[in-house]
């Protein structure tokens, strides 16, 4: 055998350990990059609750019951409801506004209607929520706030935070992840919702870290005028 | 030699990729564009409603009844989720057919598609299941405009000879901003999941695979006989 094939011949076994190695550790390899998406810290000691949304939906799985258990672990904090500008989904009456939602379900699982509050934003993204959250934090100066989400979604929370929040006011802040019963960062390869989850929430951290920054969301019409706007772009109906 | 056939290449590489930083403003709205392959619509029995995008999807689907391209709307039913079985979120079909209510179309022209689709291939299936009897109906299938390429390859896929049935319809994304869309991190994301979904349904159901595979092979077996030419010389 010419020492160039012998050469080869290592080569080929080298790389043939590596793809075995890595797939033997294929799921700790996810687990770790799953990772990376998620920023947990529990808080001890925190004066509100707050919930938040995505897209009309409650953000992450379970949040008003996580929500309430950590009101009955202490009494006096209080709900606070982050409520996103009003899409042509709540205008139609196709959907409740996130703050009758979450007043509805609160309730229905036993917290008294008084302690929740809601806080308006001008957007439906994570930049709204922080510029809603620096507005209530300015008036509020003590009191920690511990902010439910989706896992995955987590990491872009807090770094969103970071950005838009003061220092002292981020600290006050406190992300808490909350893992979806379909997926988490332990098996989300294994479903399609959990890989769905892992790329678009990367594609976002990657976009905020390198690329994004503060914004106003763009203005949305009404239902009546996305109807007729699409109404005017149609040609006459011909068979 | 060797080394100034490699500086050759550098320098293609990087003329190439400073080429691309300065028209990259015009090639990324062309790449926003190339995934909008809606058509003008016509006349048609259905309507039918992609799932996803409930803010613009159901709201256009509405306009073509009221402006009489279609009399009836088809929306398939949705896969559950957490969200839906603990009752604080509706399902997607079931949203789609609240809004077309709201917007005046009669509760007797929506029909539901059975099955629980969860992807755009389910629904294609789910149509392809609908038309078998069917083989003069027409539909108009409303998508996002940045969805409908992908959605187009998949129905083609699926229906077969049945694909001329169908013509594919944009419903305007109005929370985009076109012009600049990879600066806006929610439109980032869809373009990109959109591109990411088209190759992976390229390879997972198309040839795309087999093409790749191939290509890899060959270009292997033209480097072993460079190489065994080489040495031969």
């Amino acid at each position: 055998m010419t020492p160039k094939l012998v050469r080869w011949k290592w080569r080929w076994l080298v790389i043939g350990i590596l793809l075995i190695g890595l797939w033997a550790s294929h799921a700790f390899v996810l687990r770790v990059l799953a990772g990376f998406l998620i920023v947990d810290e529990p808080a001890d000691d925190y004066q509100y609750v707050c919930l938040l949304t995505r897209r009309q939906e409650p953000d992450g799985d379970r949040c008003y019951d996580v929500a309430v258990n950590l009101h009955r672990r202490k009494p006096s904090c209080g709900v606070l409801v982050v409520e996103p500008r009003r899409g042509r989904l709540v205008e139609t009456g196709v959907l409740t506004s996130f703050e009758t939602l979450s007043r509805r379900a609160l309730e229905a699982r036993g917290l008294p209607p008084d302690v929740v509050s809601v806080i308006r934003s001008d957007g439906r993204d994570d930049w709204a929520t922080a510029r809603a959250l620096k507005a209530w934090l300015v008036d509020r100066p003590d009191g920690i706030v511990v902010l439910l989400c989706e896992a995955f979604r987590s990491a872009h929370v807090r770094y969103v935070l970071d950005a838009v929040l003061d220092p002292a006011q981020a600290a006050r802040v406190r992300v808490r992840a909350l893992s979806d019963r379909q997926c988490d960062e332990t098996q989300w390869w294994t479903s399609r919702r959990g890989v769905k989850a892992f790329g678009e929430n990367w594609l976002r951290l990657f976009h905020v870290r390198y690329a994004g920054g503060d914004h106003l969301p763009p203005s949305v019409c009404g239902a009546d005028d996305y109807e007729s706007g699409v109404r005017r772009a149609l040609p006459e109906a011909i068979p | 030699m060797k080394t100034r056939r490699l500086m050759v290449w550098l320098l293609l590489l990087t003329g190439a990729v400073a080429i691309a930083w300065t028209m990259r403003a015009p090639l990324l709205r062309a790449a926003l564009q190339w995934l909008d392959v809606g058509e003008t619509p016509r006349r048609a029995d259905y309507v039918m409603i992609l799932t996803g995008d409930e803010d613009t999807r159901p709201f256009t689907a509405a306009a073509l009844v009221k402006a009489g391209f279609a009399n009836r709307v088809l929306v398939t039913q949705s896969a559950s989720n957490p969200q839906v079985d603990d009752r604080v979120a509706l399902p997607a079909y079931e949203m789609n057919r609240q809004v077309l209510l709201k917007r005046g179309i009669a509760s007797d022209d929506i029909t539901i598609l059975p099955g629980a689709a969860a992807a755009t291939y389910d629904e294609a299936n789910a149509l392809a299941a609908f038309l078998k009897d069917r083989p003069k109906t027409r539909v108009l299938v409303v998508t996002s405009d940045y969805h409908t390429r992908r959605s187009r390859w998949v129905f083609a896929r699926t229906l077969g000879d049945r694909a001329d049935q169908v013509s594919f319809i944009s419903a305007p994304t109005d929370e985009f901003r076109k012009d600049c869309w990879w600066q806006d991190e929610e439109s980032f994301v869809a373009v990109t999941t959109e591109y990411l979904k088209l190759a992976f349904y390229l390879v997972a159901y198309g040839h795309l695979g087999y093409w790749l595979a191939a290509c890899g092979g060959l270009v292997l077996v033209a480097q072993w006989v460079h190489r065994r030419e080489l040495v031969r010389r």
